[in-house]
């Protein structure tokens, strides 16, 4: 996301002191008026330059809706689930059970990895999960464990009677010797604390 | 303002920020609560308008009743149901104390859950 915000922000001032740069630049006569004209007649006539300027403008015009739909508060309007209290609204952002539920698993031994996706429909609540596991662990214990942990921790915390469905995709099992590798490596990074001698005690 | 038996000297105005601010003093009293902060269009506003309280946003209608807006982060664990009466109540309650204002509804958005890591 910041990557993004970069972007944006650096199109912008470029796009903007480069517009603001050609207007001062046309108006104080630096810049004759026939370059412009002779520029907009070779993209014109010229079919690759024109081809190559239909793409670039695409491709603003794309990034401009990207950001727009990102940032605009209408436009990057989230999935939320609402219910009303007596004082008012309360919406509870999707993404963020997103990342609750993807906290809760990955705090299991046997999972590397995880990604989840909620969809509401009319019958409840939909959580498809993706899961990447460490070991050969047996995958219908382990399974059944995560529905029921995720269904009671999501019926819990928003404290609807909705029905909650759990879906989990194994997508990849990792093989031993890279969870080897791991451990290796974690204990590679614990560094003993450095040995001091005893010299007694001092008065 | 007039009351009975009272000299109208003026009006009194309260800027949006001051009651924003109120919120956030009110939100801070609940335990595993916080205005939201994070989110790139949150910081963009705040970087580009000076709003100090982006998460705070406040609807006057016409009839003069106020509304809020309100994006939080709660802490793993917390019952969001529970945490939002709370939020909603705690509001209510420190802008009557402070404004004598009744608010028309205050909109609660979990925006995050924090916390909970490995």
């Amino acid at each position: 996301m910041k990557f993004l915000v970069q972007i944006a922000v650096l199109f912008y001032v470029v796009f903007i002191m480069f517009v603001c740069s050609m207007v001062l630049l046309s108006l104080y006569n630096l810049m004759p008026y026939d370059m412009i004209t002779d520029f907009v007649m070779v993209m014109k006539a010229d079919p690759e330059v024109k081809q190559f300027t239909v793409g670039v403008l695409a491709v603003i015009l794309l990034f401009n809706f990207v950001v727009y739909n990102r940032f605009s508060p209408e436009g990057g309007r989230e999935k939320v689930i609402a219910f009303d209290n007596p004082a008012g609204r309360v919406s509870v952002s999707l993404a963020a059970l997103e990342d609750l539920i993807k906290r809760l698993i990955t705090r299991q031994q046997e999972i590397r990895e995880s990604k989840s996706m909620i969809t509401v429909g009319k019958k409840g609540l939909f959580i498809r999960i993706k899961v990447i596991l460490r070991s050969e662990s047996n995958i219908p214990e382990l399974t059944s464990r995560i529905q029921e942990m995720v269904k009671s921790k999501i019926q819990d915390i928003i404290g609807l009677e909705e029905p909650v469905y759990v879906t989990i995709h194994v997508g990849k099992i990792l093989p031993e010797h890279i969870k080897s590798a791991e451990i290796k490596k974690s204990e590679d990074e614990y560094q003993a604390p450095p040995h001091i001698p005893f010299h007694g005690y001092r008065a | 303002m007039t009351k009975s038996g009272m000299l109208d000297l003026g009006t009194a105005e309260v800027h949006k920020n001051v009651l924003a601010a109120i919120v956030h003093g009110a939100v801070r009293e609940v335990k595993g609560v916080r205005l939201e902060e994070k989110g790139a269009f949150l910081k963009m506003q705040q970087m580009l308008l000076g709003d100090p309280y982006p998460s705070v946003i406040i609807h006057v209608d016409k009839e003069k009743k106020v509304s809020l807006d309100i994006s939080i982060t709660v802490e793993f664990g917390m019952n969001i149901p529970d945490t939002a009466r709370e939020v909603q109540n705690m509001v209510r309650a420190a802008i009557e104390k402070a404004l004598s204002i009744q608010l028309k509804n205050i909109h609660v958005h979990v925006q995050g859950i924090e916390g909970g890591l490995r």
